[in-house]
């Protein structure tokens, strides 16, 4: 019974170290900066009537309140790095830090130097189908009530803000972009050029939103 | 050559003082006591006043809208006389937090044994609260941002003369009557506020930055000394004080409303009601002398 008694405790002791050791050899393994190149665009329609701007989509949306959530992609670092990284992670000890940096971390290697949007459908008496809308544009990261950017004249902080330690810890990242106009109109549509400095140039279309007053 | 026989005249004095020892009658008194902070409030306007909120809000009181509770203080007191006829009267006072970051320092050149003049320098602090109030009605088809109790801790800086009086000092009992005309301002603090409209893009910001100003304020203090025993040269008594600050002051500040963006602003300079503060103050302690 005491041999028996000793063999089990041996073999929770052997478990507990074997899970130590890999616990300790994924938390060995150094901080991976990965450099990403945004190669895709995608769209959405957000109605921002009520407290939070928050992405979640829809293609029903106030008169007052549309903005678009644009999520720029490196589809290259995608799923399958990303799905390992979070093996690692969850293999590793917790940092014993009360900010725990981003790892792998994801670095933009061209910048976005100019963001252009154009409506497909009227506005208002004043903005026609197919008009230069990029002065009407606001932007925000969303989340927090801080005042918005002006999109046509602080182009340049929206990349170094994905490389700042809460945002580059995805190969995505996203910003929201605010009509400040009222649509005079039921139906809206918008078509986004996204320009890097490496000369890439992303488009995309949104789908056509309903518009309530 | 007038300028080097003055100087020397004080050098001669000054070194045979120092035959005799140059700080004397030192004293350190430790005392516990309440402050009963009042100030009359006006109705909301168009402007927030922020001296509408000054002292910590408990129970709401319907005429008045806040009720103030007496602060407990604790008060150090070190008290010297150099070259006899300089007397210096430090003050380090805590509240409940007991965090010595309230003073009140001051040194007097009495011209007679009952008559002097003095100088000194005064910081109390205070707390403005739950003046979020004005910004939840302010707007009502905005969300507020953050609706969490606000409250900053302004310090009141002030500066004073001081004329003296000791209608009885003897081995026993002392008291002294001063009388303290100065000017104080309250320190500069910035807070902001942010909104967003119901059914809407827009979102506002409201920026606040007080200023300083220098009002005038006037502030008699009365302490009492009495003897209880001696040991040797040292005695041990009780003090008793009490004081009461008046002042008609206003907390003027910059307000800045910044529309959809940080640049799309307008400052204007508001400049507030001028609202009666008073401060009662009576304290009890015991002082050792040497």
């Amino acid at each position: 019974m005491k041999k028996e008694k000793s063999i089990d405790g041996k073999k929770v002791w052997l478990l507990l170290v074997l899970g130590f050791g890999v616990n300790l050899f994924f938390s060995c393994v150094p901080t991976e900066y990965i450099k990403i190149n945004y190669n895709k665009i995608s769209l959405t329609g957000v109605d921002n009537s009520g407290k939070y701007l928050l992405d979640n989509p829809t293609s029903t949306i106030h008169a007052s309140a549309l903005a678009l959530n644009i999520k720029l992609s490196d589809t290259t670092y995608f799923n399958e790095t990303y799905s390992l990284n979070h093996l690692i992670n969850s293999l590793s000890f917790n940092k014993a830090q009360a900010f725990q940096p981003a790892d792998p971390v994801y670095i933009p290697t061209a910048k976005i130097i100019d963001v252009n949007v154009k409506t497909i459908l009227k506005i208002n008496d004043n903005i026609n189908p197919n008009d230069d809308i990029t002065e009407h544009i606001l932007y925000s990261f969303g989340g927090s009530y801080n005042l918005y950017y002006n999109l046509n004249k602080e182009t340049e902080k929206i990349t170094p803000k994905f490389e700042n330690s809460n945002y580059n810890n995805s190969p995505s990242n996203s910003i929201f972009l605010i009509l400040k106009p009222t649509i005079e109109n039921t139906n809206a549509q918008f078509e986004v050029k996204i320009t890097l400095d490496n000369g890439t140039e992303l488009i995309a279309t949104t789908e056509l939103f309903n518009i309530y007053n | 050559m007038k300028h080097h026989i003055w100087t020397l005249i004080f050098l001669i004095n000054f070194s045979l003082t120092a035959q005799n020892s140059i700080i004397t009658n030192q004293e350190y008194s430790i005392s516990i006591g309440l402050a009963d902070v009042n100030i009359n409030r006006f109705t909301l306007n168009e402007n927030i006043d922020f001296l509408n909120y000054l002292g910590i809000e408990d129970d709401i009181d319907s005429n008045t809208g806040y009720y103030e509770y007496p602060y407990i203080l604790v008060k150090h007191n070190y008290k010297a006389d150099l070259f006899s006829k300089i007397a210096i009267d430090l003050n380090l006072i805590l509240f409940e937090s007991l965090i010595p970051d309230n003073y009140d320092v001051s040194a007097r050149y009495f011209l007679k044994p009952w008559l002097g003049i003095g100088a000194g320098s005064m910081l109390n602090k205070n707390w403005i609260s739950g003046f979020e109030q004005y910004h939840k009605e302010l707007l009502p088809d905005h969300y507020l941002g953050d609706l969490n109790h606000k409250q900053i801790k302004v310090y009141e800086l002030g500066f004073y003369l001081s004329p003296t009086f000791k209608p009885i000092d003897n081995k026993n009992f002392r008291i002294q009557i001063k009388c303290d005309i100065g000017l104080s301002s309250f320190s500069q603090k910035e807070t902001s506020f942010n909104y967003k409209k119901k059914l809407s893009n827009k979102r506002i910001r409201y920026y606040y930055a007080t200023k300083e100003n220098f009002q005038p304020y006037f502030w008699p203090k009365i302490d009492a000394k009495l003897k209880v025993f001696t040991i040797k040269e040292t005695s041990f008594g009780f003090v008793l004080n009490s004081n009461y600050y008046y002042s008609n002051r206003s907390i003027d500040y910059n307000r800045t409303i910044q529309t959809w963006t940080l640049e799309n602003k307008t400052s204007t300079l508001i400049r507030s009601h001028k609202h009666q503060y008073t401060r009662f103050e009576l304290n009890i302690g015991i002082y050792v002398a040497w």
